[in-house]
């Protein structure tokens, strides 16, 4: 790269610097000119990708199984819950990239020290690779029902990933992504195949009844697993990162709320969507028994949706698992770079963003061999992940808290008291239920008590 | 952006805040000074953290062992 004269002078812009650079003057042209939808559409990218991403495999699973279970009620405005707990988390990752341009792994390292540094990073790689296998499983069973076989649809799958990588452009990868993301939208045609009564699904919005019938135990665990999983790490470092990436800065944060708002949405109505579809096998006491996988789901609901209905089940299901799968490799690439002081930016090339891209492609491929070892521990990975997610949230919520607090860094973005109970109730609350809820699974006994 | 490689870059890269810039994005911020609440708060959280990490073993461990 050439060296620049005048007010930049002695600087030598990268080819990161140089690719972020034509995007954002794209954006201010935009606004220069008071196009505001498109400046929006410009900016909008890391906030639906992560709230599409946290409705992953074993996300879309759960509430398959939650609709089976316990039908339309309760679960349906709880699951809108969620993700106005989360939009409410999430926004803080926005503001924090804005101000510092820094990403998470990155700030925790330089404000608190190697200990939170390294310890953030170790529990975000860690619980990274383990969630990637539970995408590959998700993946795995979604194409399953279309009698693919398993090492097809795994190496598939890791080759969507690498791709979507090699783009070496954030703005493509973003859009690219984005695109197969919203995929997990067509679980809304196929609860409208449904044809469910939605005054009952209304009623349920609007009162949060019938409650959940059956034994208290499963629907108390189920509640705290959901409320625990509201956020993971993952998204955490993830959004902070890729606002970051993608060059947003103060001038932006709306946008970048209006991103996550909207990410939120879309999350919320495929999920509820995916309960109402499945809430037909809980009315027609029909739910498979030990159902492990979408494809099981998507069988079983053949006979009330058709077959182009499963099959557009079956399809989500495996979006899910993809789109995490590229997400949750990205974030443990942003956060490696980050703490190394290597490069970490999707407009990276290879041999600048040698570590960076590196880390994405072993943890795809790492997690996507231990799928397909025979007789691999599979159930303890897939059972283990919901406990490190909710076990080890407190730290990283906490830490989030103190960033956003930090005037040193966010300035006039740092929360104010109003956000601070409001941020700080929600914080503490899923940080408490998510320990908890980890105690409970790993000490069942205790809740018996 | 090959050709030109320099005018292109001073017309491109001056809409960058200076923040923004990858080499100044990369340096490391000065570590935060704590009040003693905040010191308190983060050995806790360590504490806590430590110990989450040992229950998340031996859960894996033991999810291991079942059939």
């Amino acid at each position: 790269m050439a060296d620049i004269a005048g007010p930049l002078a002695g600087w030598r812009p990268t080819r990161e610097d140089i690719l972020r650079a034509r995007d954002r003057a794209r954006v201010l042209a935009a606004r220069r000119r008071r196009r505001n939808l498109f400046v929006l559409a410009l900016l909008v990218g890391p906030g639906i990708l992560v709230m599409l991403g946290e409705n992953d495999g074993p996300s879309m699973l759960s509430y398959a199984v939650t609709g089976a279970t316990y039908g339309i009620g309760f679960f349906i405005p709880f699951i809108v819950l969620t993700f106005v707990l989360a939009f409410c988390v999430q926004e803080m990752t926005v503001r924090l990239a804005a101000a510092t341009h820094r990403g998470h792994a990155q700030l925790i390292l330089d404000r608190f020290g190697p200990f939170w540094g390294y310890f953030a990073l170790a529990d975000l790689m860690v619980g990274n690779l383990l969630t990637l296998i539970t995408e590959f499983i998700a993946i795995r069973a979604g194409a399953a029902y279309f009698g693919v076989p398993g090492w097809l649809a795994v190496g598939t799958g890791v080759m969507v990933v690498l791709a979507a990588l090699s783009l070496r452009r954030y703005m493509a990868w973003e859009r690219s992504v984005m695109l197969v993301a919203l995929a997990n939208l067509l679980f809304i045609p196929v609860a409208v195949m449904a044809h469910p009564d939605w005054g009952r699904v209304g009623h349920a919005l609007l009162t949060w009844q019938p409650l959940p019938g059956g034994p208290r135990e499963a629907v108390l665990t189920l509640v705290l697993a959901n409320i625990g999983a509201t956020v993971t790490p993952w998204m955490l470092f993830f959004q902070q990162s890729a606002t970051a990436d993608k060059g947003l800065t103060r001038a932006d944060v709306t946008q970048g709320r209006i991103d996550t708002a909207l990410g939120a949405v879309l999350a919320a109505a495929a999920g509820v969507a995916c309960v109402v579809a499945s809430s037909l096998l809980h009315d027609h006491h029909a739910a498979p028994s030990g159902a492990t996988g979408g494809a099981d789901f998507a069988t079983a609901l053949r006979p009330f949706v058709g077959s182009t209905g499963a099959a557009l089940f079956a399809l989500a299901m495996v979006e899910a698992g993809l789109v995490a799968a590229v997400t949750i490799a990205t974030s443990s690439a942003y956060a490696l770079g980050e703490v190394s002081r290597r490069g970490r930016s999707l407009n990276l090339d290879f041999r600048q963003g040698a570590l960076f891209y590196a880390t994405a492609f072993v943890s795809v491929v790492v997690a996507a061999a231990v799928v397909l070892i025979p007789h691999a521990p599979l159930i303890a990975i897939t059972i283990t992940v919901n406990v490190i997610a909710t076990m080890l949230m407190a730290p990283a919520l906490l830490l989030l808290l103190f960033l956003v607090n930090d005037r040193e860094i966010v300035g006039q973005l740092a929360n104010t008291p109003l956000q601070n109970v409001i941020n700080g109730t929600i914080v503490v609350a899923i940080a408490v239920v998510g320990a908890v809820y980890g105690i409970v699974t790993v000490f069942p006994g205790l809740l018996r008590l | 952006m090959r050709r030109n490689e320099g005018r292109d870059v001073e017309v491109d890269v001056s809409v960058l805040e200076p923040e923004q810039r990858s080499e100044r994005a990369s340096l490391p911020l000065p570590r935060r000074r704590l009040g003693p609440w905040a010191l308190a708060a983060l050995w806790i959280l360590r504490l806590y953290a430590l110990a989450a990490v040992g229950i998340v073993v031996y859960f894996f461990v033991r999810a291991l062992g079942q059939p």
